[in-house]
C-alpha cells in the first residue's frame, strides 16, 4: 500500500476567499469536477443522483465561497460540502422510505441491495468489469455506516492521506484509523469467504 | 522469564489495519482504477454539467437564499415589531376592567338553601313516619298516669 500511503494531493495548500472570482471558480470546478462526481457516485451508487449532487455541491460552494477562509485545501472544503450533501441525501432517502411505506410517494425501491449501477455502455467492457468489482466491494461494506464507507473510499479510492480525511470529516485521525480497520475487516471477511 | 508487552488500543488498530491492508492489497490497489472506469464520462457530459451549474448560479432561484440572507435583518425587525404590537394589544386588553358583575357570596347562598330546606315540608316518602310519630304521641297522652307502687309491709 505504499502508493496509497505516500500519495500527496497536487492542489495548493491554501486559497483566500477574495481570490475566488467567477473565472477562478470555473477553473476550480474544471479541476475538481470529476473527482467530486466520482466520490459522490461511490457513496450514492447512482449516476443521476451523483450528477445532481455534484451540481448542488458546486452551487453551494459558489454561494458560500466568501466563507472559505483558506484553513484547508479548497479541494478538502469542496469535498466536505459533497460528503455533507450525500449525508443529507441519505437522510431524505430514509424519509422517502417512510413516505413510500404509507403510500405518499411512489418512488423507486429503497435500500442498498436494491440500488444498482446504471446499465453500462456495451462498448465499455472495462467499465462493466470495474462496476462488478465495485458492486462486490459495496456489498461487503453495506453493513457499515455512511461515514465509514466515506472514509474507506476517500482513503483507498481517492488515496487521500489520513490527516486530510480527518480534516474533511472533522474527526480525529485515530477515529479515521479505527473506522478504516473496521471497513477493511469487513472486506477481508468477505474475501476470505470467497476464497474458502 | 519472557516479558510480554500488551499492545495499546492505537497500536492494535494500526496492527489490524496493516494486516487487513496486506491481505486486501490487490483489491485496494485496483480500487482507484475501478472507480475511474466506472465514472468515465465523455467530455460533453462534464461540459453540460458545468453549464448546468452556471445556469443554476445565475438563475434567480439560486439567488433566493442570498436575497433571503440580505433581507434577514428587515425580516427580523418586522417580526420584533409585530411581536411588540401584539404584546401591547394583549396588555391593553388585560388592563380593561371587565363589566361589573353581581358579586355572589357562596356562604349566603348556602344559608338561604338551608333555610329553604328547613321551611319546606318533608318529602312525601316520610309521611307514614310522621303519622306514626303523631299516633304514638296521642297514645301516650291517652294513657292513665302510672302510679308509683307503695312499699308493702306484709311481712
Amino acid at each position: 500500500m505504499d502508493t496509497v500511503l505516500t500519495t500527496a494531493l497536487s492542489t495548493p495548500a491554501t486559497e483566500k476567499a477574495e481570490e475566488i472570482s467567477a473565472d477562478r471558480f470555473d477553473e476550480i470546478m474544471r479541476q475538481h469536477q470529476q473527482r467530486v462526481y466520482r466520490v459522490i457516485f461511490l457513496l450514492v451508487r447512482d449516476a443521476d443522483t451523483a450528477d445532481t449532487l455534484t451540481q448542488e455541491c458546486f452551487l453551494r460552494a459558489y454561494q458560500k465561497r466568501a466563507s472559505f477562509r483558506g484553513e484547508c485545501r479548497i479541494e478538502t472544503w469542496i469535498l466536505r460540502i459533497a460528503v455533507n450533501l450525500v449525508r443529507d441525501h441519505g437522510k431524505s432517502r430514509r424519509t422517502s422510505f417512510w413516505k413510500r411505506l404509507v403510500g405518499l410517494d411512489n418512488g423507486e425501491a429503497d435500500g442498498a441491495e436494491s440500488r444498482q449501477f446504471p446499465a453500462p455502455d456495451p462498448s465499455a467492457e472495462r467499465a462493466l468489469l470495474a462496476r462488478e468489482e465495485l458492486q462486490a466491494v459495496w456489498k461487503a461494506l453495506s453493513s457499515l455506516s455512511p461515514q465509514q464507507r466515506a472514509i474507506f473510499f476517500l482513503r483507498y479510492e481517492e488515496e487521500m492521506p489520513l490527516a486530510q480525511i480527518a480534516q474533511l470529516l472533522q474527526v480525529k485521525i485515530g477515529s479515521v484509523k479505527t473506522q478504516l480497520a473496521r471497513a477493511t475487516g469487513k472486506l477481508r471477511e468477505m474475501k476470505e469467504k470467497q476464497w474458502k | 522469564m519472557e516479558i510480554i508487552r500488551h499492545l495499546s488500543n492505537e497500536e492494535l488498530t494500526d496492527f489490524t489495519l496493516e494486516s487487513n491492508q496486506r491481505t486486501l492489497r490487490s483489491t485496494l490497489e485496483a480500487l482507484p482504477d475501478w472507480a475511474q472506469a466506472s465514472t468515465e464520462r465523455p467530455e460533453e457530459f462534464w461540459q453540460k454539467q458545468r453549464s448546468m451549474i452556471w445556469s443554476r448560479i445565475s438563475s434567480p432561484e439560486s439567488g433566493s437564499s442570498t436575497r433571503l440572507v440580505r433581507r434577514l435583518p428587515v425580516l427580523a425587525w418586522s417580526t420584533v415589531a409585530a411581536l411588540v404590537l401584539l404584546a401591547g394589544l394583549m396588555l391593553d386588553r388585560a388592563s380593561v376592567v371587565p363589566p361589573h358583575q353581581a358579586q355572589v357570596d357562596p356562604d349566603h347562598e348556602l344559608l338561604v338553601a338551608v333555610e329553604r330546606a328547613v321551611h319546606n315540608d318533608g318529602p312525601a316518602a316520610l309521611d307514614p313516619a310522621a303519622l306514626l310519630a303523631e299516633e304514638m304521641v296521642q297514645d301516650i297522652a291517652a294513657r292513665p298516669p302510672i302510679r308509683k307502687k307503695e312499699p308493702t309491709h306484709e311481712n
